[in-house]
């Protein structure tokens, strides 16, 4: 039977060590928060320098900042809460424990969820306090494009711990860099036209790419996001099933190798 | 009753990419056991021999390439979650999380076991205070020693109160007394509570002091399943008869060169290899013969002889 106390446990295994290491706290909050300081600045200056086109172009800087958070820290996390496992060694003493592959998978979920969560409060908070921005604005707008986007974390994530599971912890590296990959051809920062016809192409492929432009178009045109959230939400559902199965089969494929070699 | 059951369990290795891969080599080879309620089984074996790869199949944290496992007369590969529940494992060589304390890693693994509040506590800090950590139990995994750390290891091996024990070199890194109190431990847990432990340990004197039985692993096969003074025996059926001559030296050689004894000379110490129901006659004849001795020891063939001589074989 499925048993939620291991999810928690090890859920509360990865918070006490994040309380416990500077190291992931700063990595975890400081780029983040120098984003939203930087690009919300930047965001100012052109709201108000150009044209009348631009003239929310502050809100869509600082929510596609905050909303690609999702996605890019949110498969870091994913990905830290493996690699984490095995710098410590710890892959054997955990899987020899009465854990469930899906447990250990939700706590991972939980884990980002939790995350994230600390994440978007602080940078609202810290958005709050340097900008001339509504917070109920932000956190309204935030909370209608955030699901598809946390569906989207889901499938990267796993898809870097397929990576980090086939290929073992000097693989971590990769992982953590593929969310970030696909941040040109994601549309957060920048309309996916400005892009060439080969990476509109591939933006065509990614969830996010509908979920920003939706974001874009309600912010700067006032218009309906429905059918861009349709798309987002379809994509990253379909993209995060796939990922999941492909990940149960790689770690399978990874027993019959053995677990413990992943941490050499 | 076993609590576990091997039968013709094989791993086999394979290198390359897919579809070139080649099976090269196989690290265990068709090999079955048992292990029965209670009893303590040491699993030896020189480097190479297939013992931790045998473990890992053990947990489930390898898949084996054929045989199967089966704990409590269930199968393994069916009831994995089921069963783990009712194993414990430590090894010398894994680590726990070093940034989380030693009460938060216990208190995480009594979790996931699914003991619940104050039991894990009290079993926590029973555990903790027998293991001599109680005062660490608020310090960082990783500032501990090694000594300290498998200590910690093996708190969390029988937090469960589990019905099996799998323990990977378990007292490597301990001082000899600590590594006697575990010891102690283990044979008080195992006669009280019916523990049954597989144990593997490179400290011959730990398992001929622990095991009830053990079983010899080389290049992936079982070569030997035995009493440790089976074993012992098995290198040969002499003993050493060590003597410290006081006077008569040269008589004493003469006395040996015509009894067709094989001994060695060092100073006035003569070692004499014989069979052990002549030991007797030998004093004896000794003494007609007015040699006198100022001191006499017998060694045993022993556990670490055999280890030795099928190594070198």
């Amino acid at each position: 039977m499925f048993s939620c106390a291991s999810v928690w446990a090890i859920v509360l295994r990865h918070m006490r060590m994040w309380k416990r290491d500077p190291n992931l706290l700063l990595s975890g909050f400081y780029w983040p928060l120098l984003d939203i300081v930087v690009w919300g600045f930047l965001g100012s200056w052109i709201a108000r320098s150009l044209t009348a086109e631009f003239y929310n172009y502050e809100a869509v800087a600082l929510l596609g900042i905050l909303l690609w958070q999702v996605v890019g820290r949110g498969c870091n996390t994913m990905c830290l809460v493996l690699t984490e496992e095995l710098w410590s060694n710890n892959i054997m003493n955990l899987f020899s424990l009465p854990v469930r592959t899906t447990e250990w998978m939700c706590s991972v979920i939980l884990f980002n969820a939790i995350v994230l969560s600390l994440l978007t409060t602080v940078c609202m908070f810290v958005m709050f306090l340097l900008y001339d921005i509504s917070v109920w604005y932000i956190l309204s707008t935030f909370l209608i494009f955030l699901p598809p986007l946390f569906i989207s974390s889901i499938w990267i994530g796993f898809t870097c711990l397929q990576i980090v599971v086939t290929l073992g912890k000097r693989s971590a590296e990769l992982g953590f860099v593929f969310a970030w990959f696909l941040l040109p051809f994601s549309g957060a920062y920048y309309p996916i036209e400005v892009l060439p016809e080969w990476g509109q192409t591939i933006s065509k492929f990614l969830p996010m790419s509908y979920v920003f432009q939706g974001m874009r178009e309600y912010l700067m045109y006032d218009q309906n996001p429905t059918s861009y959230l349709i798309k987002g939400y379809a994509l990253s559902i379909l993209y995060a099933t796939c990922a999941i199965i492909l990940f149960m089969y790689c770690f399978n494929r990874s027993r019959r190798k053995g677990l413990a070699r992943l941490a050499d | 009753m076993s609590v576990l059951n091997v039968k013709n369990l094989t791993k086999h290795f394979s290198s390359g990419i897919w579809p070139f891969k080649t099976q090269h080599y196989t690290a265990v080879n068709n090999i079955s056991f048992h292990v029965k309620a209670g009893e303590i089984l040491g699993f030896l074996g020189p480097n190479g021999a297939g013992k931790t790869t045998t473990i890992q199949m053990l947990l489930g944290t390898l898949t084996p390439s054929s045989g199967s496992i089966s704990y409590f007369d269930t199968d393994f590969a069916q009831n994995r979650i089921d069963i783990l529940k009712r194993i414990g494992y430590a090894s010398g060589y894994d680590k726990l999380p070093a940034r989380l304390t030693v009460g938060e890693n216990l208190d995480v693994v009594g979790r996931i076991y699914g003991i619940t509040q104050p039991f894990r506590r009290q079993k926590i800090e029973t555990l903790l205070n027998f293991f001599g950590i109680w005062e660490m139990r608020n310090r960082q995994t990783g500032t501990l020693s090694a000594g300290q750390a498998t200590r910690v290891m093996l708190a969390k091996a029988f937090i469960s109160d589990p019905e099996l024990v799998l323990l990977d070199e378990p007292t490597a890194s301990l001082d000899p007394n600590v590594a006697d109190e575990v010891r102690h431990f283990i044979l008080e847990d195992c006669k009280e509570r019916g523990t049954s432990i597989l144990i593997t340990s490179h400290n011959m004197n730990e398992v001929t002091e622990l095991c009830d039985r053990v079983l010899v692993l080389k290049k992936g096969i079982i070569i030997a399943d035995s009493t440790p003074k089976i074993l012992a025996q098995s290198t040969t059926s002499y003993l050493f008869i060590n003597l410290t001559i006081a006077s008569n030296l040269d008589r004493a050689c003469a006395y040996l060169n015509g009894a067709l004894l094989k001994y060695t000379v060092q100073g006035n110490q003569i070692t004499i290899e014989i069979e052990e129901f002549a030991i007797a006659q030998f004093i004896a004849n000794l003494s007609e013969r007015n040699i006198i001795y100022s001191h006499i020891s017998i060694d045993k063939p022993t556990l670490e002889d055999y280890f030795l001589s099928i190594v070198s074989r």
